[in-house]
């Protein structure tokens, strides 16, 4: 195990070098940040000049990227331009917000998405499972930003029962945790009917229903461990989005995670901030997949880590 | 018809007919825009701004999905963002097929150092949102269709790469592979004429889901305001132009999303038939 | 399903990665504790004001601005010596009077009883530190004092500027340079006022949540009129579709600025309604002959006035903008100084576009490259640049437009390398010509893409002229000037439009800024 665990870690700082690097590199294709910052109005070239040696942006290129990997490795992410405060705390500060948003979606998909797949195996072919397959099938079709403004619309608007936006109340979880959660949600239906007509048409079932165990009892048993198998799977494969891709969401909703961070930084030319963030996510990436993988190990015992 | 399906059996059900018939459909209307469109796309008239539709073909001067706040036609224009929505993907889907595929193969079949390194680099993209990856990309290159298309195919060759290479790893060792090379065949043969044909069945079906993907990720990028240039009437333009009329001319919004919506639908069907005929068991 | 499984297998992370980020929260502290509920939802009943921001705030200190406007809450904050009243006049405020007492040479007589948040009082000496850190080399951006040379303290409550030119405009620089705590800045240093700041202005800060809210209350002991709302709340919401749907629901009292397509629907909306005055930003398109992305045809100036000719501006006021901008002949709003109102803005006349096309010699017309910004302060700038693209094709000028994201935008131009024809802004609230000429017709400036020497001259000689008939005349001469030869096509001055709960009254102001002091609610 603990081999193992030292041959993840150095994937996981490759990792992060590599991301860091190729924001560093791409980031700086995007502009200057200077001119982004002084408003055209009232600025001299003096200030111009004087600014940008004082971001450091002066300096030739690679000796920017010197500093930057040396201040990365002591975990120093450098200060905001944008700012004026360190990166690490402002970064920090959304991680919870994201956090939230993401579980909150999770648990959308879950409690909605496995009720659904489940009815719609258990009645295959019927006019509920037809049904059922369209509306999760409608899910994975239907895109976060026509879906958003319309929850809002209908829910916020027309009757006053939602908040449109904005952080702090549960209240106000519901609609974003909704949007995103319904993606997520429809592959799950998919992924649990799939299973469950797999287990239902499995040979220890039929051998269980000839010896006249109670089919609820054996189904619930094995529909439930393949469901949580299901659910690592779904999170690993949304891993991406929610960890820092919910930008649409976040925008949409005034949510302030880190993916609207990342946007606006890059927006600003926040080199820093941009970097910064787009390393976090990186790493929350990495360990949530991480936390999928053992979650395989542990719910699977034919796969585990070699 | 009905003793085609049988000889199908099982295999083609509602819902094969029906994406079936929505992406025909669609890539008709694409296809013949200039005869189906009653306007140009482009044709303007900013007396007639955000007038509301008038369905079921009342005059021909009316607009029948109503107006946009620059006087043009809506229905024209959804027809022609056809074009667009469907061209970007289907380019993007396979920019992303092809190279994923190629990588994929050759990082499996070879093995060793640039097999490692190739995982190394899908690792490493895949910690980074694609649409944060997209995004950068967009601020660096002119937007136009070709270029957009990069992007996105940047984005997702890696969902072929992997699979492909884990297949070519188990195709590898079947015996037609053994046997190829007892008779001398040369490893470049092996590999396409043999382990390739294969994997195609699947990477259809991979690549059917991604074109839905596509399909709203372009969307997407409009939504950021990097998207194409906003006289082009591409499906993600007009759901972003629309957005703010959502309450007051809520067309605009409205058929380009249902357009979106049905799209991949259809699209989305018809993968999901693919995949049930070629392997059940590759959860997408 | 097994090897998919494996695949996800191959993730990392371990001992050696969480350590890693540890050390990265250790390296300066996390955050604690989560935003508390800053309003309830449904139409807000009474007391609170929310006013719904579309970005974050970035600079908290105000001598700190940068290129972005966090000035609704430096007015909450802050007061500075002069400012603009709502009509626009100068006004006293912190200074309680001064005059030109030379001609290099302002003298102020202190506002007396003024004490800051934590009850340090303000003095002539607070001033004369708060030009001293304003001028600061070591921070981002220092104020603009080109002229300014120093600062006398006569007594506690009398200071004198010595300017090293004539300098007719220093009241106006003086309009937002706010005043700070010497005491409390001393103390806290940059970061703890940023996390807590303190001024002489209407409301206290309360507390804030990054991206998300600041709570601020109003000031108690405040020299002047206490404001009326007593909490107020900016709300950060960036997606103007979600804003609208925020005032439509009642959640939030006041969004500007509401595009003019809104209109008619906030004031449809029991709830809301729209309200707006002419403010002094103007819109303009940039001719820049000498672009590496061509538009050669452009040096002539028959070329760029048919261009003015061809382009209908009056429709696009009225059809694209509902009537919510104001024409302009040139490039100053009515109520700059010295506005010629002789000059009357370019007819829209197709047939005489032709013409002088043909007589430029290019009777078949030309193509040409257009940018315009993707997300931009004013309203419906995409439609007012199709609109145009539109009616230069009908006299044969093909437009290519291009809409490219800000930033990307700003790169462009200051590599020199954006289209021949780009659409942008400007806007300064000295209601002087001054800040619009220096700033893109001075053929120094990094701005300015179409100039001449001999404008050059009459900018500078108006610039210190301290006679305003003479300075006017100049101005005049400038203007029609550029109207024979023009450096842009000649677009409108915006108007500033509030969506606003009913029961709040508020009057928009010109220079776009919102005091949320002056708001009532009835």
């Amino acid at each position: 195990m603990v081999p193992l665990i030292v041959r993840r870690c150095w994937g996981l700082v490759l990792v992060l070098l590599s991301v860091s690097s190729v924001a560093f590199v791409v980031l700086r294709f995007t502009g200057d940040p200077v001119q982004m910052m002084l408003p055209p109005e009232e600025t001299t070239p003096e200030q111009v000049t004087r600014l940008r040696h004082l971001l450091g942006l002066d300096k030739p290129v690679w000796i920017q990227y010197a500093d930057f990997l040396k201040n990365l490795a002591t975990g120093n992410l450098g200060e905001s331009y944008r700012y004026g405060t360190p990166v690490t705390p402002l970064v920090l500060a959304r991680v919870p917000a994201t956090l939230e948003l993401a579980g909150a979606a999770i648990a959308v998909a879950v409690a909605v998405g496995i009720p659904l797949g489940v009815v719609s195996a258990v009645r295959k072919d019927s006019a509920l499972d037809v049904f059922v397959s369209s509306v999760s099938f409608l899910g994975i079709a239907v895109p976060v930003f026509w879906l958003g403004p319309v929850l809002i619309l209908l829910f916020a608007v027309r009757v006053h029962w939602l908040p449109t936006s904005g952080t702090g109340t549960w209240q106000q979880l519901v609609l974003p945790a909704v949007s995103l959660g319904t993606y997520p949600l429809a592959q799950l239906a998919r992924l649990v009917r799939s299973d469950v007509l797999d287990v239902l048409s499995e040979d220890f079932v039929r051998t269980a229903r000839s010896k006249g165990l109670d089919e609820r009892a054996v189904l619930t048993r094995h529909v439930l461990r393949k469901s949580a198998l299901s659910i690592v799977t779904l999170v690993g494969l949304n891993v991406g989005v929610l960890m820092g891709g919910a930008i649409i969401t976040e925008t949409i909703f005034a949510w302030p995670g880190i993916g609207r961070l990342v946007v606006q930084a890059i927006s600003f030319r926040d080199f820093p901030l941009a970097q910064g963030a787009v390393v976090y996510i990186a790493l929350m990436t990495v360990v949530a997949n991480f936390l999928v993988d053992l979650s395989y190990g542990f719910l699977d015992p034919r796969v585990r880590t070699t | 018809m009905r003793r085609a399906a049988h000889r199908f059996g099982r295999r083609v059900t509602l819902r094969a007919v029906l994406g079936l018939a929505l992406v025909t459909a669609f890539v008709t209307a694409a296809a013949s825009a200039p005869w189906l469109a009653p306007r140009a796309p482009d044709a303007q008239d900013i007396t007639q701004r955000l007038t509301p539709p008038r369905y079921g073909g009342a005059e021909a001067s009316g607009f029948v999905l109503g107006s946009d706040q620059l006087g043009r036609d809506v229905l024209s224009r959804i027809i022609y963002g056809a074009r667009i929505s469907l061209s970007v993907s289907a380019l993007a889907t396979f920019g992303a097929a092809i190279a994923g595929t190629t990588l994929g193969a050759l990082s499996g079949f070879y093995g060793g150092v640039a097999d490692q390194v190739l995982m190394r680099v899908v690792d490493v993209q895949m910690a980074f949102p694609y649409l944060l990856l997209a995004i950068a990309f967009m601020l660096v290159v002119p937007p136009s269709i070709p270029n957009i298309a990069v992007v996105l195919a940047i984005s997702g060759w890696v969902l072929y790469a992997r699979i492909v290479r884990i297949n070519t790893v188990a195709l590898r060792e079947r015996e037609f592979v053994a046997a190829a090379y007892a008779i001398g065949a040369p490893n470049g043969r092996i590999l396409a004429g043999h382990i390739v044909p294969n994997l195609v069945p699947t990477i259809t079906v991979l690549a059917t889901t991604q074109i839905a993907q596509f399909i709203v990720a372009e969307a997407a990028l409009s939504f950021l305001g990097l998207g194409l240039p906003p006289s082009v009437p591409s499906w993600g333009n007009l759901m972003n132009e629309g957005r703010q009329y959502l309450d007051s001319a809520w067309w605009l919004e409205v058929f380009p999303g249902c357009a979106i919506i049905v799209a991949t639908a259809g699209v989305g069907l018809l993968g999901d038939w693919l995949r049930d005929i070629v392997d059940p068991h590759l959860h997408l | 399903m097994k090897i998919r499984r494996r695949e996800l297998l191959r993730w990392s992370a371990g001992a050696l990665g969480a350590s890693f980020g540890a050390r990265m929260a250790c390296a300066a502290g996390v955050p604690s504790g989560r935003p508390q509920a800053a309003y309830a939802m449904g139409p807000r009943a009474t007391g609170g004001f929310v006013y719904a921001q579309s970005s974050e705030f970035h600079e908290i200190n105000p001598h700190r601005e940068l290129w972005s406007d966090d000035s609704s809450l430096h007015f909450c904050l802050f007061d500075s010596l002069i400012e603009r009243a709502d009509n626009m006049q100068l006004i006293p405020v912190l200074a309680e009077s001064y005059q030109n007492t030379g001609p290099r040479e302002w003298s102020f007589k202190l506002r007396r009883g003024v004490k800051f948040h934590d009850g340090e009082p303000l003095t002539a000496e607070t001033i004369r530190w708060n030009i001293q850190d304003a001028v600061r080399t070591d921070i981002k951006r220092d104020v603009t004092w080109q002229a300014f040379d120093h600062i006398e303290v006569v007594d506690d409550y009398t200071f004198k500027f010595v300017t090293k030119n004539p300098d007719p405009v220093l009241p106006q620089r003086l309009v937002r340079f706010f005043i700070l705590p010497q005491k409390y800045y001393s103390r806290v240093g940059e970061q703890g006022f940023i996390a807590q700041p303190v001024g002489t202005g209407p409301y206290r800060f309360i507390e804030r949540a990054p991206d998300s809210y600041v709570k601020l209350q109003a000031f108690d002991d405040y020299w002047g009129q206490n404001a009326s709302l007593r909490d107020v709340v900016f709300r950060i919401v960036p997606d103007p579709a979600t804003r609208l749907s925020a005032l439509a629901a009642g959640e939030v009292d006041l969004i500007t600025p509401l595009p003019p397509d809104q209109v008619k629907n906030v004031n449809a909306n029991a709830l809301t309604k729209a309200v707006w005055v002419s403010s002094d930003r103007i819109a303009y398109c940039q001719f820049w002959p000498e672009s590496p992305q061509g538009g050669r045809e452009l040096r002539d100036k028959r070329v760029r006035q048919a261009i003015n000719y061809a382009v209908n501006v009056d429709n696009v006021v009225k059809y694209v903008l509902n009537g919510l901008s104001t024409r302009i002949p040139t490039i100053f709003p009515k109520t700059t100084f010295a506005y010629d109102t002789s000059l009357k803005p370019y007819p829209y006349n197709p047939d005489k576009a032709r013409a002088l096309l043909r007589e430029a010699g290019l009777p078949n017309g030309f193509s040409v490259n257009m940018e315009v910004p993707a997300n931009f302060i004013l309203p419906a700038t995409n439609e007012v640049c199709q609109a145009m693209v539109g009616d230069l094709a009908k006299v044969g000028i093909k437009v290519s437009l291009k809409a490219v994201e800000l930033g990307t935008m700003v790169k462009l131009r200051d590599s020199k390398q954006i289209a021949p024809i780009y659409f942008w802004s400007w806007g300064t609230d000295f209601l002087d010509p001054e800040p619009f000429v220096r700033g893109i017709l001075y053929t120094k400036s990094p701005y300015t893409f179409y100039g001449k020497p001999e404008w050059d001259q009459m900018i500078d000689a108006a610039a210190t002229q301290l006679n305003t008939a003479q300075r006017a005349a100049t101005y005049k001469k400038l203007q029609a000037e550029i109207y024979d030869d023009p450096p842009y096509i000649f677009l409108y001055a915006i108007d500033n439009v509030y969506g606003i709960r009913r029961n709040i009254q508020v009057t928009p102001r010109t220079d776009e800024r919102v005091i949320v002091a002056h708001i009532r609610r009835t």
